[in-house]
């Protein structure tokens, strides 16, 4: 009973084979290959065999045309005499006439009767003539005359014929040589293909199976599967990295929430058993209202950022004066400043118009003025400028007199939830500046991070904010 | 039986076709007396070593050898035709 089974699987098997991208394009280089030998043959067959027909009706041509003449000049006689001189001179024998009258009767030529393949008026031919015995073939014109009279001339084609034998011959070898060329070509392909393809298909099936850690082998050839490969080595590198950022932003959300959750869960437990009135209880719950309002902002915070990572909000799009958003930051964050010792120095243009979302850029400028704040000593200053370097170029820069930022901080500062040690003390989430970056580039942008002051005992911190107003 | 006359029509039919066939006959030896002629005619002031090709044609086609004797008569006129 599983005879059937196992048929329909060969059957299977075939039709995969026959299917398979390797098979079709060891099928394609054997057309070609073998259309080529075709064009090639055919070229040799129409510069040898050819030229020689050709050669031969071209002479019968010019025969005809001068006994035509000699016809008009001296009628049958005429003819009679010049096919006599022709015949006298033909040392290599090819030549053949035969002029005959109204009757059918032989009047001139080398050939005892009328062919029955030449009946037709000027027609051409390719008969057969006996020449001692032997039958060779020739190539016949019937020429007409008038009053009845038909004039043929022929010339012997056994040279022709011979050498066609013989390229036909050759041809058919040289086919059958190059028909097994193509065969062994495209199953040398065919496997050639297979075998660079292996590495990549192995490697497929193994991440498919869960082994994030594999990579597609390169080889040291450098060719279109090596191209590939990288593709799909950077493509999974970037998978990875995608993978490992989830997971982090998954741990670092849950330990980041746990403790004010905790505490507040905490607190109204310790309100429910013990306050001593209502008053406390209600200041208990206030606290926890407050606590759980900060939750909420990150959560938030979280949100905005992956909004901003879809590029969702770029359908949103529209022209904003880009100062305006600007005056509107420095006025919230320079009494912000002021209430803390601070001075807030502001430089731009009248008018900056960009194209963008102008209320993730305004979000963006308050997080980076927000940062300047938290970490600018009392009595420091804070400048916020902007400009427009190029066409179609946004930059907006906050410097502050903080400690800075290492440069192996700033390599992480736009990951989630990321602090640098001197900032754990100090209040935030760790998502400012990951929001910033997100908007950055949903404006086709980046955010560059340096020294405000380079060499300065407190460096600063200058965050530069490039946005393309045609994003 | 039947094998046997179906044997003799097939040899007969390709006789009959072989009749058919259209000869050449411009290698008999009429043909070379007729160039022998045409040599005589003129080759009278032809150089002498075109006369004796003619006539070691002549020869050939009297010993049988007809065609050989038509070249060699062909070639002679050839020659006295272009040297005149």
């Amino acid at each position: 009973m599983a005879a059937p089974a196992e048929e329909m699987g060969g059957w299977r098997d075939i039709g995969a084979y026959l299917k398979s991208a390797g098979f079709r394009f060891a099928l394609l280089f054997a057309v070609l290959f073998l259309a080529a030998i075709l064009g090639f043959a055919l070229m040799l067959w129409w510069g040898t065999a050819g030229t020689l027909s050709r050669q031969i009706d071209d002479s019968i041509r010019a025969d005809a045309i001068g006994l035509q003449e000699a016809w008009r000049g001296g009628g049958a006689s005429a003819v009679k005499e010049a096919i006599g001189e022709r015949l006298a001179v033909d040392i290599d024998d090819h030549a053949i006439y035969l002029l005959v009258d109204n009757t059918g009767q032989r009047l001139s030529g080398n050939l005892d009767r009328w062919p029955g393949a030449a009946d037709a008026p000027g027609s051409w031919s390719a008969d057969k003539v006996r020449r001692d015995g032997v039958v060779i073939p020739a190539r016949l014109h019937h020429v007409p005359l008038n009053q009845g009279h038909r004039l043929l001339v022929g010339r012997d084609a056994t040279d022709r014929e011979k050498l066609r034998a013989l390229l036909s011959e050759a041809l058919l070898w040289s086919f059958a040589v190059a028909v097994a060329f193509a065969l062994a070509g495209a199953a040398a392909l065919r496997r050639a293909l297979a075998d660079r393809l292996r590495a990549a298909s192995l490697t497929a099936g193994a991440i498919a199976a869960g082994d994030l850690s594999r990579r597609v082998p390169l080889s040291t050839q450098r060719d279109e599967f090596d191209q590939l490969g990288e593709s799909m080595n950077a493509m999974l590198d970037r998978i990875d990295q995608l993978m490992a950022g989830i997971k982090g932003v998954s741990d670092s959300i849950a330990h980041d929430l746990r403790t004010p959750i905790a505490r507040a869960r905490m607190r109204l437990e310790n309100a429910l058993l013990s306050a001593p009135d209502e008053e406390s209880l209600r200041a208990a719950m206030e606290t926890t209202v407050s606590d759980l309002d900060g939750i909420s902002r990150v959560f938030q915070a979280l949100l905005r950022i992956a909004e901003a990572e879809a590029g969702a909000r770029r359908a949103a799009f529209a022209p904003f004066d880009l100062a305006t958003v600007l005056t509107d930051a420095a006025e919230v964050y320079g009494a912000l400043a002021e209430e803390r010792g601070q001075h807030l120095e502001t430089n731009w243009p009248e008018k900056l118009h960009m194209v963008g979302d102008r209320d993730m850029v305004l979000q963006a400028i308050a997080n980076l003025l927000d940062n300047a704040v938290k970490f600018t000593p009392e009595g420091g200053t804070i400048r916020l400028s902007a400009s427009a370097p190029a066409r179609g170029k946004r930059e907006i820069s906050v410097r502050d007199e903080g400690p800075g930022l290492a440069a192996e901080d700033r390599a992480r500062a736009g990951e989630r939830f990321f602090r640098a040690d001197p900032s754990r003390a100090l209040p935030g989430s760790g998502l400012g500046l990951s929001l910033v970056k997100a908007v950055a580039a949903l404006h086709g942008g980046e955010l560059r991070l340096g020294d405000a002051k380079a060499g300065a005992e407190k460096s600063g911190l200058e965050a530069k904010l490039v946005l393309s107003s045609r994003a | 039986m039947p094998w046997v006359c179906a044997l003799l029509l097939l040899i007969s039919s390709a006789a009959g076709a072989q009749q058919a066939t259209p000869r050449l006959i411009s290698d008999s030896p009429e043909y070379c007396a007729e160039l022998a002629g045409r040599f005589a005619a003129i080759g009278a002031e032809a150089p002498s070593h075109l006369r004796a090709l003619a006539d070691e044609g002549q020869r050939l086609c009297a010993e049988g050898q007809t065609r050989g004797g038509i070249a060699k008569l062909r070639r002679a006129l050839k020659e006295a035709q272009r040297g005149e």
